[in-house]
Order: C-alpha cells, then sequence, then structure tokens
C-alpha cells in the first residue's frame, strides 16, 4: 500500500503549495513594511518612505513568481525524481519489463474485446426510439419444468383481441432458409412476423414498408423484406 | 534573467546567507540589513534574489525556517541554519579562502 501514502503525500504537497503562497505574500510584506520603518526613521514621510521601500525591493511580483518557482520544483521535483527512478529500474530490467508490458497489453486488449462484445449485445441500448418500452414476453410453466414456454395460436388470438397494456403486439420466430438462384445456395436466417410485430418497433423501414394486412392473411403468398445486418 | 553579477553571486549568496545565519536566527529583511551592514554597503543585496535563494537553501535542508513575533509585535518567518547547513557552511568558507587566495596570488604575480 506504499502508493497510497505516497499519493497522499503528493496531494498534500500541492495543498501545502497555496498555503506556501500565502505565507510568502506575508513574508514579503512584512519585509517592505520592515524597509519603510527603516525610511522613516531617517526622515522620509510615508509615502515616500514605502514607495522607495517597494523600489529597492525591486518588484514584488517578480520576486514572488522566482520563488514560486522554487516552491513548485519542490512538488514538482518529486513527481519526476520518482518518475525518472522507476524508469530506471525498467531499464535495468528489460527482461521483467517487456514481459509486464506484454502480459499489460494481453490482459488490456483482452478485457476490451471482452467488455466491446458484453457492451454491444447486453448493455448498449436497442437502435430504436425508446428501445426500455419493447418488451418480449414468454409463459412458464414451472411446475411442468418448462421455464420458457412460447406462444400458441389461441393465446395469441385472445391477446390480439383483449390487449390493453401495449401499443402494439405481435409475435416472431427464427427459423432458417436456403437461398439458391445463380451461385450456390446459401443458407440464411430468417424472422418469421406476424402483423404489428414490425410495427411495434416504433419506426419506418429504410428503404420501402413493413407487411401490409392483406400479405398477414392466412394463405396470402410469401413476402420478404430484406435486412442489410 | 539575465546573466549578471547576480548570477555569478548565487553560489557566493548562498554562503553568505548562511554566514549571517551562523550566530542567529533571523528572518529575511533582518538577513539583508546584516549583510548591508557588515558589507560596509557594499552588498545591497538583490532583494529579488534573497527570498529563491532562501528557500532553495531550506529546500535543500541547510536551514529552517519559524514563524515568530517580532518586537513590534509583527509575524515574521526567522530562518535558523541546521546542522547540515553549519558544515556545509565550514566546507564553503575553506573553499573561498582557497579560491580568493589564488586569485589573489594570480594578480599579484609578475607577468
Amino acid at each position: 500500500m506504499l502508493w497510497l501514502s505516497e499519493t497522499w503525500r503528493w496531494l498534500r504537497s500541492w495543498r501545502q503549495r497555496s498555503q506556501l503562497e500565502r505565507r510568502l505574500d506575508e513574508e514579503i510584506g512584512f519585509h517592505i513594511d520592515a524597509q519603510t520603518r527603516k525610511n522613516r526613521r531617517a526622515g522620509m514621510s510615508r509615502v515616500e518612505a514605502r514607495r522607495r521601500a517597494l523600489i529597492r525591493f525591486g518588484g514584488a511580483e517578480g520576486v514572488k513568481e522566482r520563488t514560486r518557482d522554487q516552491i513548485r520544483s519542490v512538488v514538482l521535483d518529486d513527481l519526476v525524481r520518482d518518475l525518472r527512478h522507476s524508469l530506471r529500474s525498467l531499464r535495468r530490467a528489460p527482461g521483467f519489463t517487456l514481459l509486464v508490458s506484454l502480459t499489460l497489453a494481453l490482459g488490456i486488449g483482452a478485457t476490451t474485446a471482452v467488455f466491446s462484445v458484453v457492451h454491444g449485445v447486453l448493455i448498449k441500448p436497442l437502435s430504436y426510439p425508446d428501445s426500455d418500452a419493447l418488451m418480449a414476453v414468454w409463459h412458464t410453466a414451472p411446475s411442468l419444468n418448462l421455464p420458457q414456454m412460447q406462444i400458441s395460436p389461441t393465446q395469441y388470438f385472445t391477446y390480439r383481441e383483449e390487449n390493453r397494456v401495449f401499443d402494439e403486439f405481435g409475435v416472431w420466430t427464427v427459423g432458417p432458409a436456403t437461398v439458391s438462384g445463380l451461385e450456390a445456395p446459401e443458407e440464411v436466417r430468417t424472422l418469421m412476423v406476424s402483423g404489428g410485430t414490425l410495427e411495434a418497433l416504433g419506426m419506418s423501414p429504410i428503404v420501402g414498408r413493413w407487411f401490409s394486412e392483406e400479405e398477414h392473411a392466412a394463405r396470402a403468398p410469401a413476402t420478404v423484406m430484406l435486412t442489410d445486418g | 534573467m539575465a546573466r549578471q553579477k547576480g548570477d555569478v553571486l548565487q553560489g557566493t549568496l548562498d554562503m553568505l546567507v548562511l554566514r549571517a545565519l551562523q550566530r542567529e536566527p533571523m528572518h529575511g529583511w533582518g538577513i539583508t540589513e546584516r549583510l548591508e551592514q557588515w558589507s560596509e554597503q557594499v552588498f545591497q543585496i538583490g532583494q529579488g534574489t534573497l527570498y529563491p535563494a532562501l528557500y532553495r537553501l531550506e529546500r535543500q535542508g541547510l536551514i529552517g525556517s519559524t514563524w515568530r513575533m517580532t518586537e513590534n509585535k509583527r509575524r515574521a518567518r526567522y530562518y535558523t541554519l541546521t546542522e547540515q547547513g553549519r558544515r556545509h557552511l565550514v566546507d564553503e568558507l575553506a573553499q573561498w579562502r582557497r579560491t580568493s587566495r589564488a586569485i589573489e596570488l594570480v594578480l599579484a604575480a609578475n607577468p
């Protein structure tokens, strides 16, 4: 825990700095007053005595600045000295330094990568407006050992008719599909949606439109929308 | 800051300040007065260099400082010579005597 006391000491010297400055002001003030009193004893008027004292002192601000440099260099000296010492020690053990640097680089890189993924997948909000109002709803039947069940058609129709909680409501499921044609067949992921699912997102597609009512009707020809993901 | 006689005197100024404090502690103004008197008005210590010097010497541990009340009931910072300062002063004096003697010899030598 040495670093803790070192940091504390370093912070304290910053605080001491302002104290030192105030004291310096007081010290210089005393000096000029003393010279003024001496001048007065020599017979000068009060105004003249002070003026001469200030001239003799030669620019209080300049003095303060140069003295401040001395004060500042204490704090800076400590810091620079510590840094230089550390660098020297590192240079004397190149193998160790290299190993530590690589380990750090690896650790930082790996952590960043993991966190980026976690952030992108879990933490970052969905890019839809008001995304925390989007809900996915599952059923559960713990006594049947079914923690997460999907929805049946009757349930869907009931919800659709009786829904008073959600603005939009729809169901969806994912599955694969094969795209064949001129080139070799390719398997793509698909999302099958009922009416209301895409409308619930609260935005329009970049190009075109969502599915229409007729396209959702039973036995209507299958229609497809493309994504660019 | 121009390189004038002030700079040349910096090491010497340190020595003079330490010497001024040898007998008793004193505040900054008192040091200038003392040096002025002792040098018969030759050394009007550039007061611009005195305080930086004092702070530098304190940082190096050659002098210490405390706040005290003067006879006029004013608060002033008094500087004291430390043990390290005393040793340093002795060394500097010896060095100075050697140097100035050498200079004298050279100046007095027959060309």
